[in-house]
């Protein structure tokens, strides 16, 4: 992992089984000095060491399988807060999203400041984008959607297949 | 050691059959049971473990759902078995178990009645992912993405 006193990419991962594909990316990342700020899910309990050696910063989720929970909506705004601070005290120039629905927020303020978008839709997805790539093409919050089966492809609704996460 | 894993949600009906077929097995069945409420009296369990790689890592046999583990048991060449949850939303995991076979030769059902061949089955097993497979994203990140 590079420097983190100015980090210029945030990396907003995924739990669940989007963990394992972000901790994929992060390691080649730390292969490369990569400089860069990253979000985790705070109700993720998949390689918590791993996250927090790259000094993770804990997000509660807004959104539950499960279905809606008031707690929600107090996580959403909280957020809200965390994100702005992370994007006020850091550089950013880039926002690299993981399958997960925190991903949103992120790329809200990403395109208010002006960074560069990167929406990757996980490899359990092979035939249309989760709500969350769907949302961000149409909401226009990134301009690449990358997906990992060639089959998804279609670069006229920028979808993109670049390779997996294997 | 076996590891059965049902990832972040429930997969009660994997969890209740491996329970039945342990006791015939000869090695030690461990769970990771998830959200589950089915709690199984022949194998240890538990539900989330930050330590999940590296059991995963001493396994001799994963079976899984049709989750990214999948993935995970073929980059670290784990033999496994994967049972796609049927009951998650769109069927999708039964959907991305069928695309991935058509790159790597899986032991797959969406049937949990089958694990019980799909485990006396698995020894001549050898997994050969397709080139199609290697194409690393981090490559086209690194290369392309302004950091």
């Amino acid at each position: 992992m590079g420097n983190l006193k100015e980090p210029k990419t945030l990396f907003v991962a995924g739990g669940g089984g989007f963990a394992w594909e972000s901790k994929q990316i992060l390691t080649s990342f730390d292969n490369n000095n990569v400089d860069y700020v990253l979000f985790y899910p705070s109700e993720s309990y998949e390689f918590r060491a791993f996250f927090k050696a790259r000094n993770a910063v804990l997000i509660d989720s807004f959104t539950h399988r499960d279905g809606f929970r008031v707690q929600h909506i107090f996580n959403f705004f909280r957020s809200l807060l965390v994100v702005r601070t992370h994007f006020k005290k850091h550089k950013i120039t880039t926002v690299i999203g993981m399958g997960a629905s925190l991903s949103i927020i992120a790329f809200i303020f990403g395109r208010f400041y002006g960074c560069n978008t990167v929406f990757i839709e996980s490899v359990t997805r092979t035939e249309s984008l989760s709500s969350t790539g769907k949302l961000l093409l149409k909401l226009g919050l990134t301009k690449q959607v990358l997906v990992q089966w060639p089959e998804m492809e279609d670069a006229s609704k920028s979808i993109f297949y670049k390779g997996n996460v294997l | 050691m076996i590891l059965v894993t049902v990832g972040s949600t429930h997969f009660d009906s994997l969890i209740k059959e491996i329970d039945v077929i342990a006791p015939t097995l000869k090695q030690k069945v461990v769970c990771q049971i998830g959200l589950g409420k089915y709690i199984p009296t022949n194998c240890e369990y538990f539900r989330f473990n930050d330590e999940f790689e590296s059991l995963l890592i001493k396994s001799d046999l994963v079976i899984t759902h049709g989750g990214a583990t999948v993935l995970q048991c073929l980059s670290l060449e784990k033999k496994f078995i994967a049972i796609s949850n049927t009951s998650l939303a769109d069927d999708h995991q039964t959907t991305f178990l069928r695309v991935l076979e058509n790159h790597v030769d899986i032991p797959w059902s969406s049937s949990i009645g089958n694990l019980k061949t799909l485990i006396n089955n698995i020894e001549g097993f050898s997994f050969n992912m397709s080139m199609s497979m290697k194409k690393n994203i981090s490559d086209y990140l690194l290369q392309n993405i302004d950091f």
